[in-house]
């Protein structure tokens, strides 16, 4: 039997080593899977029947699973225990782990020909060996499928500070052109001219202009020295680090909010600038993949905010807690927290707010494998409030997790559709070149899923013109999008 | 010979207990009372507006008092002496003229503050750039104009604002907004809707409106940095005030100005929340006499019988111990005493003076008045305030109630003590005799 090639080139070794399992190995052999994205796991668990006999069974609400699993054990070569994003919550019962761990032996004689792959995420793994210790102890394998956060090519709205975003392209650029020409103008620059620079520098980085973004921010700042105005200057300097930021610099981001931003606002005894710092921060930790200090950072930000009684920013900032739970596959603690805060929002009148946490609560749902519920949350409630509120970016944002769980359902033209006729089209109208660029390269893949073969041609020039977008934009998302051309042995002609 | 009806209708028409005095328009019935206030001193507010070095961070300060104590005037006067070129461009929002103070909202209120501002810009042909405007009317047309759902307003809207651009187009956009909140139009909720939502926005546009025209003023020499000074919002009730300074203030901080707001009393013996997001500034009660004392301020008594007698002619009254009766009686109070007086003359009505019994009857009419806002629980507090030292201020919910009734008096240094004409009441007399026995 040949060995099935690996899907992408990030888990090679563990790919290969599952392989091994399944046809060097013999006896009971059960592997824990890591995983942290359902398109990716799917796309193994695909991949894999192309040479065994597999099935899925569901751990969702299933005290019979250790039955079930010695049930279909003879019939297949391997299954995936799937459905398991809900254990280790408040409320989830740990019946069926416990039965797992008592009956150990009757499930290792009933799956001496059946490799059982058990799908977790991260976070869970040890949570399972602490409450089933007996089969734990009788793993033959560890294996890692977890997708890094930032190859994940769905927009972050969860790291978003949720600035909304309602002008068009076209506006964007004529306040741009306002204010060169006012600022051309200009043969001594006020503090006031400092805050159009400012202004420019915001624009110029919705519009993906980066290096011009920072050029104008950089600007802002000299301005503000200039006037000596700290806290402006501080807040030019925040702008700067945002840039490297979403650049994929995060070091340099971290050492100008650590060393320049931070202690500047605290000089100042700014409350407010020194917990949206410190959010900042928690961003740069969450993208390096250190959940446990972007948790411990967003926690400060939480008490000041309290302690400032400043409700709104609490409510948002424990939303953020909430986001770096669920990115840890916390997901019943991230749920009540969503509803928790969803409430509040509700009281506040804070429409906007409460449309993304329903969002957010959709995203749970839809991790949980409660797609038509999650779509139903997507369609019929939050995008109809998004669109009356006007905010585009968050519209397209929510249309795109619609077309997630379509391609999910396997309705890759519906899916498609919403991409090319829906996302596509608003990330073009506000000039969002980060969002264009993520979904063509979302299309891209959809029409290699459709018709390889059909769509060839399509499917290599959007791939290049996510690339070049991605490298004037000098982001992370190249080195992907390189990867993915390579695997589809495709090339971009340089013009 | 005085004509005793002349003299009464003429300090009828200057006893206006209901509206604060112009210090340009009313001068002649100003009376300089600072020195009266105990160690009020306004060397110390102008200190907390740190008038020395406008280059300051931006202030946010509470003016607070007991209703009726001279607030509005006091204020208004400052207002006046801080409005100069090598100080603030004052810009001065009666809330109860702009918004409907029953309904308070944060967004009504810095809706109206940008109205005045603009206004104010415009009659004073301000030169303000055109791309400082810009972001507030583009905020204006991307959060507002395309957000709001009835067709009905969006034409009243479009037909108020007929200008083409700039400071008069603006100027009428906010004029229209905060009309449609304070005539309580059914559009409201909605406006206050869709400002809240895009409250960011606005504030980002407003705060860039504001660095640029500082710089202009300053510029013209009209003053060096916008003071806005925010009356009215005294009147808010107890809760509505809660909600407005302690709840929504943060978004009342997004505006990067200098701000002083009228506050009510009840908001400044809360705990010390309100004093780590505001300044407070406290203007006491004119302090006649000490606590429990009756060595009455012969400074003071001077000070207010100069004060009555610049709206009543002292020929109204049999002698001068009238005058200085209803003094005691007011506990310092200036509307009360204006009402005392008031009632003195109803009782008179031009056809005798003032005299013993006359203000033995007003006294009894304000005192049944103030009955009526007496809990029978209340007047074992009220007694046991009164026979305590100074320092005896229980901040409970009920003292915040008498306090913000006037039932109780808040005296310079802080310490309270019972209306003088609460005192009178025989509910009172009784409690007291009680533990005096």
């Amino acid at each position: 039997m040949t060995a099935i090639p690996a899907p992408d080139g990030n888990h090679a070794a563990d790919w290969q080593r599952l392989q091994d399992i399944l046809t060097l190995n013999s006896g009971f052999r059960l592997v824990f899977a890591a995983y942290s994205n359902h398109i990716a796991r799917d796309k193994l668990i695909a991949e894999l029947a192309k040479n065994y006999r597999q099935t899925l069974v569901n751990a969702k609400n299933n005290p019979a699973l250790p039955a079930d699993l010695k049930a279909q054990a003879g019939q297949f070569e391997l299954l995936h225990i799937i459905g398991t994003e809900l254990w280790f919550t408040p409320d989830s019962s740990l019946q069926s782990i416990y039965h797992l761990n008592y009956q150990r032996e009757s499930l290792a004689a009933a799956c001496q020909q059946t490799v059982l792959v058990l799908w977790l995420y991260d976070s869970q793994i040890s949570e399972f060996a602490h409450e089933a210790p007996d089969l734990w102890a009788w793993r033959k394998a560890v294996l890692d499928f977890s997708t890094p956060l930032e190859q994940i090519a769905t927009l972050p709205i969860h790291l978003a500070w949720l600035d909304a975003d309602k002008a068009d392209i076209k506006d964007k650029q004529q306040r741009l052109e306002n204010i060169n020409s006012y600022l051309q103008g200009r043969e001594v620059y006020s503090f006031a001219d400092g805050q159009l620079w400012l202004e420019k520098s915001h624009i110029l980085q919705v519009l993906g202009l980066w290096d011009e973004s920072l050029v104008a921010a950089a600007q802002s700042l000299e301005i503000s020295k200039k006037h000596q105005n700290k806290r402006a200057e501080s807040i030019a300097n925040s702008q700067i680090a945002y840039i490297f930021q979403m650049q994929g610099n995060l070091e340099q981001a971290l050492t100008i909010y650590q060393q320049q931003v931070l202690p500047e606002f605290e000089a100042l005894a700014d409350k407010q600038q020194i917990a949206v710092t410190l959010l900042r921060i928690a961003d740069i930790f969450q993208l390096r993949g250190d959940s446990a200090q972007a948790l411990q950072k967003t926690q400060q930000a939480l008490s000041l905010f309290e302690a400032m009684g400043d409700k709104l920013s609490a409510t948002l900032t424990q939303g953020r807690i909430a986001d770096i739970m669920h990115k840890r596959g916390e997901l019943g603690q991230a749920l009540q927290i969503y509803q928790q805060i969803l409430s509040v929002f509700a009281d506040l009148g804070n429409k906007s707010n409460y449309a993304v946490t329903k969002v957010k609560i959709a995203d749970i749902l839809s991790d949980t494998g409660e797609l038509e519920q999650a779509l139903q949350i997507y369609q019929h409630e939050a995008l109809p409030a998004l669109e009356a509120l006007g905010d585009k970016y968050l519209c397209a944002s929510t249309i795109e997790r619609m077309a997630v769980i379509l391609q999910m359902r396997g309705e890759l033209t519906e899916a498609l559709n919403l991409y090319q006729q829906k996302v596509l089209p608003i990330y073009a109208e506000l000039g969002n070149k980060h969002g264009v660029l993520i979904c063509q390269y979302n299309i891209a893949m959809l029409l290699e899923k459709v018709d390889r073969h059909l769509h060839q041609s399509e499917i290599n020039s959007l791939l290049c013109q996510a690339l070049q977008a991605a490298q004037a934009m000098r982001i992370a998302e190249a080195e992907m999008i390189m990867n993915t051309l390579t695997r589809l042995d495709m090339q971009c002609i340089s013009k | 010979m005085h004509d005793l009806m002349q003299l009464t209708d003429e300090a009828e028409s200057k006893l206006h207990f209901d509206q604060a005095l112009d210090p340009d328009a009313d001068q002649l019935l100003m009376v300089e009372l600072n020195d009266c206030r105990g160690d009020f001193s306004e060397a110390k507010l102008l200190w907390k507006l740190r008038i020395n070095n406008l280059n300051h961070a931006k202030k946010y300060l509470l003016f607070g008092g007991h209703v009726g104590c001279g607030k509005t005037t006091e204020l208004r006067r400052l207002a006046k002496k801080l409005h100069q070129p090598d100080k603030y461009y004052v810009v001065l929002v009666d809330a109860l003229l702009e918004v409907d103070i029953n309904d308070l909202n944060y967004s009504d209120i810095l809706l109206a503050q940008a109205k005045v501002l603009l206004k104010k810009l415009e009659d004073q042909q301000i030169a303000i750039q055109p791309i400082f405007l810009e972001k507030l009317s583009n905020w204006f047309n991307e959060c507002i104009k395309t957000r709001i759902s009835n067709n009905e307003f969006k034409s009243e809207i479009k037909a108020g604002v007929t200008a083409e651009g700039g400071l008069p187009f603006l100027g009428k956009i906010f004029a229209s907004l905060t009309n449609s909140i304070s005539s309580g139009s059914t559009h409201k909720e909605e406006i206050r809707q869709i400002v809240q939502n895009s409250f960011s926005e606005f504030a980002a546009a407003f705060n860039q409106l504001i660095v640029h025209a500082e710089e202009v003023l300053a510029a013209a020499n009209l003053g060096k940095k916008i003071l806005f000074v925010v009356d009215g919002t005294d009147r808010l009730r107890s809760d509505q005030a809660k909600k407005f300074f302690n709840e929504d203030v943060h978004q009342l901080k997004q505006i990067e100005a200098n701000f002083i707001y009228c506050t009510p009393i009840t908001l400044l013996t809360e705990d010390g929340k309100i004093r780590q997001e505001f300044d407070v500034f406290q203007l006491p009660m004119i302090k006649i006499a000490e606590k429990a004392s009756n060595d009455f301020d012969a400074m003071v008594m001077a000070k207010l019988n100069e004060f009555i007698n610049k709206r009543v002619n002292s020929a109204l009254f049999e002698d001068i111990s009238q005058q200085e009766q209803l003094i005691k009686y007011s506990g310092g109070h200036l509307r009360d005493l204006i009402r005392l007086l008031s009632y003195c003359l109803a009782e008179t009505r031009g056809e005798k003076k003032i005299d013993r019994s006359t203000v033995e009857i007003a006294v009894k009419q304000l005192a049944t008045e103030y009955r009526r806002n007496i809990k029978q629980e209340d007047y074992p507090i009220l007694v046991e305030i009164d026979r305590q030292a100074k320092s005896y201020v229980p901040a409970t919910e009920a003292c915040r109630r008498l306090l913000y009734d006037l039932v109780l008096l808040e005296y310079n240094s802080y310490w309270w003590q019972s209306h003088p004409v609460v005192r009178t009441l025989e509910a009172y007399q009784q409690e007291a005799a009680k533990v005096n026995s």
